[in-house]
């Protein structure tokens, strides 16, 4: 059983195929420990190839606002235009975020992401003939779309990874994937400057600009179905033909998904640190530009270095959480979340009142640390809210993040209602306040914030309800059953010591 | 002697602070303060639609010798712009209109700069990168740390007649538009193509 770091190596016999892991693996076949430098199949190989697309599905939905001075003259666009776009840009994902997830429990996150990446890439690529603010609104709306593709990320990394180092993979993957909308600032006036200076006017030279990333997004994708691989031991179709993975109901997988109320708390939280993310990507060039008046290439350069934070803030908040869960269990996940993401919305509040430019830009950074870390932290809790219905919550989650986003600018920055710092300071409040409902969160067999577990309460008990007996007992639970088995760790270092053995004795232990 | 002597130490800071002020650029120079000199005429007649690229206009601008304010030493050069009507600023905060030069954003089309006589004219061919919007034309005269002294424009103070269009290319080429549903079709048929294999190893 699990103890506090041994690697297990077995290999659990199946007629599916005795294979061979590199990477030491759990009673489900998921990975125990995670070699970032390794592309080694199927569980590192996985997260490279979800990351990339991930990145480059940013680096699509962003594209425009660093071109936007060209585009706006182009197009002859407003200021209610160009909000207007930046809004439909977020909330395309809202809903693709949920379908994503179920897609991703039906037909495994291999299709689903290439899926979504294959058919928003002609967004992309449409962009380069758009000629209103109609057609403009249309692109970055289905464009934005492949957002969704961040639900398939993390679930494959769920699938692929044990919990001791989900939180890790969870962390690294949407991070270096966020980073895309970081990234993408740098990547399009580039890739502009250099398509004007080889004899382009400007106004076809930006158009010409966006057949790269569309490009990016084919590749990879393509990359993904070719060489991926959905669960450890292959792919969703040909398991479930071969009788090895029950092929699940959608209405029952909907139903243990909208009634866990831990979902619901986790997509509001999630509105208020990936959404802010969010928003900040759509103005925060803008903001310096207007505000202290910075050449347009500055604040690109201050925009781009908001998202690039998410090479390590993401993925440390995803650290964090797996540390704070060897010390202090699933409890030490919610408080790390918590604090972390309170941190984000004092210093949210303190960006909007700063006057003077340099100290804007460090607190600005470390703003953009403490909120993305929150982002990761908060996918280091997703997926244990739900064994059966994983993809959903991770969609339901992932939803309100965008929700959240087009939420926030629907308030705060449509329009001049309120002037751009005024409504970065509210948005740092409303943080705070939709940061609260975290102490709601309670977990029978591991504790909430301020409460501990309850006496006899069990991770396989937690897990097992989401089947009938009916279920039960044709065997349909035994993936969760693993799963709870895998999760001991998160009752802290306490439980740690007196092995918990589950009741049934399931023999895939030495 | 003594007296003579405080006299200039007197004099002396007042000397500097006026130094500094015709050195200083960090002086803002504000629209407001600047004395309606040059008149100038632009060729489009009120209304005209122009095509970038294609069409040419004549301005042609001359100073006022009656009017007031008009200290013609300081004049050294002309700068002649597009500017954006009130129409074309609605809505869009990066063409505001600021009292403040420096933060100024109207005038972001620059058709010539030429040294200062008392009357010029370009002929100018409305140029690729211009946008589609409604525009007059102003003229600053500049000094020689190119800072505005005077100016003139071809609408009057409302900025509400004599305004003409100008209609920006597209940018958009039919290659683009194939190119585009080339490799949107590459994308649908790869997706297509990958579910059949799918298909097939399944069944096997």
């Amino acid at each position: 059983m699990e103890d506090s770091g041994k690697p297990s190596l077995h290999v659990e016999s199946s007629a599916a195929e005795g294979s061979h892991f590199k990477l030491p693996v759990d009673s489900e076949q998921k990975a125990t420990e995670f070699w970032l430098f390794s592309f080694a199949k199927p569980h590192m190989r996985a997260f490279h190839l979800s990351w990339f697309s991930f990145f480059c599905c940013f680096v699509s939905t962003f594209a425009a606002p660093p071109l936007l001075p060209l585009i706006r003259d182009n197009l002859n666009l407003t200021t209610t235009d160009i909000g207007n776009a930046g809004i439909a840009s977020v909330s395309g994902a809202v809903f693709a975020r949920l379908a994503m997830g179920t897609a991703c429990d039906l037909i495994g996150p291999r299709l689903a992401s290439a899926s979504l990446t294959l058919l928003t890439a002609p967004a992309v690529y449409f962009t380069s003939v758009i000629n209103s603010a109609s057609s403009y609104l249309l692109v970055r709306f289905f464009t934005g779309f492949s957002l969704a593709s961040f639900v398939s990320t993390q679930f494959w990394m769920s699938s692929m990874f044990s919990p001791p180092v989900v939180g890790v993979a969870n962390g690294i993957a949407g991070g270096w994937g966020n980073l895309g909308g970081g990234a993408t600032q740098l990547i399009m006036p580039l890739v502009y400057d250099l398509i004007h200076h080889i004899g382009s006017t400007n106004f076809t030279a930006w158009r010409i600009a966006f057949f790269i990333p569309g490009f990016m997004q084919t590749i990879s994708a393509i990359a993904v179905i070719a060489l991926g691989q959905d669960l450890p031991n292959g792919n969703y179709r040909k398991l479930e033909k071969a009788g090895d993975k029950h092929k699940d109901s959608f209405r029952k997988v909907f139903y243990h998904a909208v009634t866990n109320y831990r979902g619901w708390i986790l997509a509001l939280t999630y509105g208020y640190c990936f959404g802010v993310e969010l928003t900040i990507d759509n103005i925060v060039a803008e903001y310096f530009y207007d505000k202290f008046n910075v050449n347009l290439r500055t604040a690109g350069i201050i925009a781009a270095s908001f998202g690039l934070a998410n090479i390590i803030s993401r993925p440390g908040g995803g650290l964090l959480s797996d540390w704070m869960s060897r010390r202090y269990g699933m409890r030490g996940r919610l408080w790390g979340l918590w604090v972390v993401q309170i941190v984000g919305g004092v210093l949210c509040i303190v960006l909007g009142r700063m006057n003077n430019l340099s100290a804007s830009i460090i607190v600005m950074v470390l703003f953009s640390f403490f909120v993305q870390a929150a982002c990761g932290l908060t996918f280091g809790v997703v997926p244990f809210v739900s064994r059966r219905s994983l993809g959903m919550i991770s969609g339901m989650t992932g939803g309100g993040g965008n929700v959240g986003a087009v939420i926030t600018q629907l308030i705060f920055f449509k329009g001049s209602k309120y002037s751009k710092e005024t409504g970065i300071t509210l948005m740092g409040v409303m943080i705070l306040c939709c940061t609260l409902p975290i102490t709601l969160i309670y977990f029978p067999q591991w504790g909430g914030l301020f409460c501990g577990p309850r006496p006899k309460a069990t991770a396989e008990d937690y897990y097992a309800a989401e089947w009938s007996e009916d279920e039960k007992e044709r065997g349909y639970h035994s993936a969760s059953v693993k799963f709870a088995e895998n999760s001991v760790r998160e009752g802290g270092r306490r439980r740690d010591s007196s092995p918990a053995v589950p009741a049934d004795d399931t023999p895939s232990h030495a | 002697m003594a007296a003579l002597l405080s006299c200039q130490v007197r004099v002396l800071p007042l000397l500097l602070l006026l130094l500094l002020c015709y050195l200083g650029p960090s002086a803002a120079v504000l629209f407001s303060s600047l004395p309606k000199t040059i008149i100038v005429t632009a060729s489009p007649s009120p209304g005209q639609v122009l095509y970038a690229g294609v069409d040419q206009m004549n301005v042609t601008w001359a100073i006022n010798q009656s009017l007031p304010g008009a200290t013609v030493s300081a004049y050294k050069k002309v700068k002649v712009s597009f500017c954006y009507a009130p129409a074309s600023q609605a809505d869009r905060g990066w063409r505001k209109t600021d009292d403040n030069l420096k933060k100024d954003k109207t005038c972001q089309f620059k058709i010539t700069t030429q040294p200062y006589a008392t009357a010029g004219s370009v002929a100018y061919t409305v140029e690729r990168s211009i946008p589609t919007a409604t525009f007059f034309v102003r003229a600053y005269v500049l000094d020689s740390e190119d800072a505005e002294v005077a100016y003139g424009q071809s609408t009057n103070a409302q900025k509400t007649t004599n305004l003409f269009d100008v209609v920006g290319i597209t940018g958009r080429h039919s290659s683009l538009g194939i190119a585009a549903a080339c490799f949107s079709a590459f994308s649908v048929v790869a997706l297509a193509f990958f579910f059949v294999v799918e298909k097939r190893k399944a069944k096997k």
